[in-house]
C-alpha cells in the first residue's frame, strides 16, 4: 500500500466518518433525551440531501445558504415529527416508540420517492477541479470544505449543548428528567428540541453526502452504519459519537479498499456485534445494561 | 385472548378454514392460489415472531434472516441431490434453530432495542454470506429450486403447495396455540412481563428464553424452506430488512401476543395491502396493470402509515379492536389490556 492510497483512504474515511458522526449525533441526542432509538435517522439525513438538492439545483440558492436552509428546514420538520407521532407515544412501551420510528422511516422513504422519483439526482458540483498538489496526492479543496463543514456543525451542536442555557436544560433533563422537571424545566420542550437538533445535524450530513455523490433513496441506508458508530461511542455520549464514527468510517473505507464496497454492511454488522458482546454501553457511555 | 378465542370457537374456525382451504384451490384462478400461498408463508413467519415477541417478550429484526437460513440450507441440500421434503424441511428448520440459539445467547443479558440491534447485526451478516454464496456459485439472480418430493411423491404446482402449506400452517398455529396454555407458555409470559419476578418464582429464565428463540427461529426457517420451494426460487434479495420489518408490522397490526388470530390477521393485511392499493390506484388512474409511476412508493407509504397509525391509536392491533367490539356486543365494559 503506497502513500497515495493511504492519503485517499484518509480523506475518504474522514468524510464518511463525518457523515456518520453527524447522523450518529442525532441518535445520541434523541436517545439521551427520550430513550427512543430513532431508526429513521438515516431517512432524516436523506431528506437533508434532497432538500439541499432542491435548494441548489432547483431554486438556485447559493450553496452556503442552502446548507443553512436545509439545517433549519429539517430541524423544523424533525420537531414536527416529534410533536405529531413521538410525543403521543410517551405512555406506551419503549419498544412501540422504537417501532414507530421504523414505520416513520418507511413513510419518509416513500414520500421522498413520490416527490422526487425513484432515480438518481446529481446536484451541482462545487469547487470542481481545484486542488492542492502535494506531489503524491491531489488534495481537493472541496474535500477540505466538506471536512470543515462537518467539523463546524458538530462543534456547533456540542457548543450549543454545553454553553447555551437551553443546552444546559437539555443536559440536565438527560441526566435526571424528574429532578429537571421539578426545577421548572419544560421536558416537552427539551424533548422536541432534541429532535430539532437531531434533524438539523442530519441535514448537514445529508448536504455533504449529496454534494459528493448522487442522491437517491439508497442514501438512507447509510443510517445503518451510523448505528454501530453511536453504539461504539456510547449511546449517551455526545462526544463518543464522533470517535465511534471515525472508527466505523475508517474500518469501512479500509475494508472497501481491500475487499470491495459490498463489505460495508457486514463491517458495520461485525462492529455492532463486537460492541454488543463486549461493551454494550460503548467506549464512553454510562454502564446501565442490566444483567440477569 | 381467552374471551375472544375460546377453544371451541377456535376449533370451529380451524375446521371451517381447513375445509375452505382444501376445497378452494382447484376452483380459484392460479394467481389467487399463489396469493393464498404467500399469505400462508407470511402467517407461519408472523406466528413465529409473535410467539417470540408477543408471548416471550423478545424483540427480533432477524426473522427474514432466519427464513433465508432455512431456504439456503435447502439450496445446499438440493445441490447435493437431496430433495425429499421430509429431510429438507426438518434440516432447514434445525439449522435456523441452531442459529436462533446462538442469537438467543445475547438475549440473556441484552434487552429491548439492544437485542433488536443484535438481531439486526445477524440480519446483515446472514444477508452478506448469502449474497457471497450466491455470487460465488455464479448465480446473481438466485438459485432455482425444483419441486421437492414428499415421501417420494413430487409436490408440484400451486394447488399442491396450497394444500401442503395450509396443513403445515394450521399445524403450526395449533401447536403455538397450545403452547400458550402450557407450562412453557406461562413461563414465557412471566418472563415477558417481568423477568426478575419470573426467576424468583422459579422460572428458569435462561432455558425458556433460549427455547423461545430456538422454536421461533426454527419455525421461521421452516417458513423460508416452504417459501423457497413454493416460489421455486431462492435469492438473497427476497430476504431484505424490509421483509424483517414487515413481520414486525404484521404482529403489530394483527395483535401482539395473539399468536393465532393476530398473526393471521396481520399477515393477511400486510400481504394484501399492496394489491388493495394497486386496485385503488388502477380505479383512480384507469387500469394499466401496475405500470403506474410511483405505485411502489404509494404501497409502501400506506404500509408505513398503517404501522404508525396502529401504534398511535390501537396498540393491541386488529385483535384489540375485535375484542372491544365483541365485549360491547355482550354489554360488558371495555377491557383495557395491560
Amino acid at each position: 500500500m503506497n502513500i497515495t492510497v493511504l492519503a485517499t483512504i484518509l480523506i475518504d474515511g474522514m468524510i464518511l466518518s463525518g457523515v456518520y458522526a453527524l447522523t450518529a449525533l442525532g441518535f445520541v441526542i434523541i436517545y439521551r433525551a427520550t430513550g427512543v432509538f430513532n431508526f429513521a435517522q438515516g431517512e432524516l439525513m436523506m431528506i437533508g440531501a434532497y432538500l439541499f438538492f432542491l435548494f441548489t439545483s432547483g431554486w438556485d440558492i447559493p450553496v452556503v445558504l442552502a446548507v443553512l436552509l436545509a439545517f433549519a428546514g429539517l430541524g423544523v420538520l424533525a420537531g414536527g415529527i416529534y410533536m405529531l407521532i413521538i410525543r403521543p407515544m410517551t405512555a406506551q412501551p419503549l419498544f412501540a416508540a422504537i417501532i414507530i420510528t421504523m414505520g416513520l422511516a418507511i413513510v419518509i422513504r416513500s414520500a421522498v420517492g413520490l416527490i422526487w422519483g425513484p432515480g438518481s439526482h446529481y446536484p451541482v458540483k462545487i469547487l470542481q477541479g481545484q486542488f492542492i498538489d502535494l506531489g503524491f496526492y491531489r488534495l481537493a479543496w472541496f474535500d477540505l470544505v466538506c471536512i470543515a463543514v462537518v467539523g463546524a456543525a458538530y462543534g456547533a451542536v456540542i457548543a450549543f449543548l454545553r454553553y447555551s442555557p437551553i443546552g444546559l436544560e437539555m443536559r440536565a433533563s438527560a441526566e435526571n428528567p424528574t429532578l429537571a422537571s421539578q426545577r421548572g424545566i419544560n421536558l416537552n420542550k427539551v424533548f422536541a428540541l432534541s429532535w430539532v437538533l437531531a434533524g438539523a445535524s442530519a441535514a448537514v450530513a445529508g448536504a455533504v453526502i449529496a454534494s459528493r455523490t448522487s442522491i437517491n433513496l439508497d442514501l438512507a441506508h447509510l443510517g445503518i452504519s451510523a448505528f454501530p458508530a453511536a453504539l461504539l461511542g456510547g449511546l449517551d455520549s455526545v462526544g463518543g459519537a464522533l470517535i465511534g464514527a471515525l472508527i466505523v468510517g475508517f474500518v469501512q473505507t479500509a475494508a472497501a479498499w481491500q475487499w470491495g464496497t459490498e463489505t460495508q454492511d457486514v463491517v458495520s454488522a461485525a462492529i455492532l456485534l463486537l460492541v454488543l458482546m463486549f461493551r454494550p454501553y460503548g467506549l464512553f457511555g454510562t454502564r446501565h445494561i442490566t444483567r440477569l | 385472548m381467552s374471551t375472544f378465542v375460546t377453544p371451541s370457537r377456535l376449533r370451529w374456525l380451524i375446521a371451517v378454514a381447513a375445509a375452505l382451504l382444501i376445497a378452494l384451490p382447484p376452483l380459484l384462478p392460479p394467481q389467487y392460489v399463489a396469493r393464498v400461498n404467500m399469505v400462508w408463508v407470511a402467517v407461519i413467519a408472523a406466528a413465529s415472531l409473535n410467539l417470540l415477541t408477543g408471548v416471550a417478550g423478545q424483540v427480533s429484526l432477524g426473522h427474514a434472516a432466519f427464513m433465508s437460513i432455512g431456504a439456503y440450507t435447502v439450496v445446499a441440500l438440493q445441490r447435493s441431490g437431496v430433495s425429499e421434503l421430509l429431510v429438507t424441511l426438518p434440516l432447514g428448520a434445525a439449522v435456523a434453530g441452531v442459529i436462533g440459539f446462538l442469537v438467543g445467547l445475547p438475549s440473556l443479558r441484552l434487552r429491548g432495542f439492544y437485542l433488536a440491534l443484535t438481531t439486526l447485526a445477524l440480519h446483515f451478516t446472514v444477508t452478506f454470506v448469502a449474497l457471497k454464496y450466491q455470487t460465488a456459485s455464479g448465480l446473481t439472480a438466485g438459485f432455482i429450486l425444483p419441486p421437492p418430493k414428499l415421501a417420494g411423491i413430487p409436490i408440484k404446482g400451486l394447488t399442491h403447495w396450497c394444500v401442503l402449506l395450509s396443513v403445515i400452517g394450521l399445524a403450526v398455529l395449533a401447536v403455538f396455540h397450545n403452547f400458550e396454555r402450557t407450562k412453557v407458555g406461562r413461563a414465557w409470559v412471566a418472563i415477558r412481563d417481568r423477568d426478575l419476578a419470573a426467576s424468583i418464582i422459579g422460572v428458569n429464565v435462561v432455558r425458556y428464553k433460549l427455547l423461545a428463540f430456538v422454536i421461533s427461529s426454527a419455525v421461521a426457517g421452516m417458513a423460508g424452506v416452504l417459501q423457497g420451494y413454493a416460489l421455486g426460487n431462492v435469492s438473497a434479495d427476497s430476504y431484505s430488512l424490509a421483509v424483517a420489518i414487515s413481520f414486525v408490522a404484521m404482529i403489530i397490526i394483527g395483535g401482539m401476543g395473539s399468536v393465532v388470530v393476530g398473526s393471521v390477521l396481520g399477515a393477511l393485511v400486510v400481504t394484501q395491502l399492496p394489491f388493495f392499493i394497486q386496485s385503488l390506484v388502477d380505479l383512480v388512474q384507469g387500469s394499466n396493470a401496475g405500470m403506474n409511476f410511483g405505485l411502489f412508493d404509494m404501497q409502501n407509504g400506506v404500509f408505513g402509515l398503517v404501522i404508525v397509525g396502529f401504534l398511535l391509536f390501537e396498540a393491541d392491533g386488529l385483535v384489540g379492536i375485535a375484542r372491544r367490539l365483541f365485549s360491547k356486543q355482550r354489554g360488558a365494559t371495555t377491557p383495557k389490556s395491560a
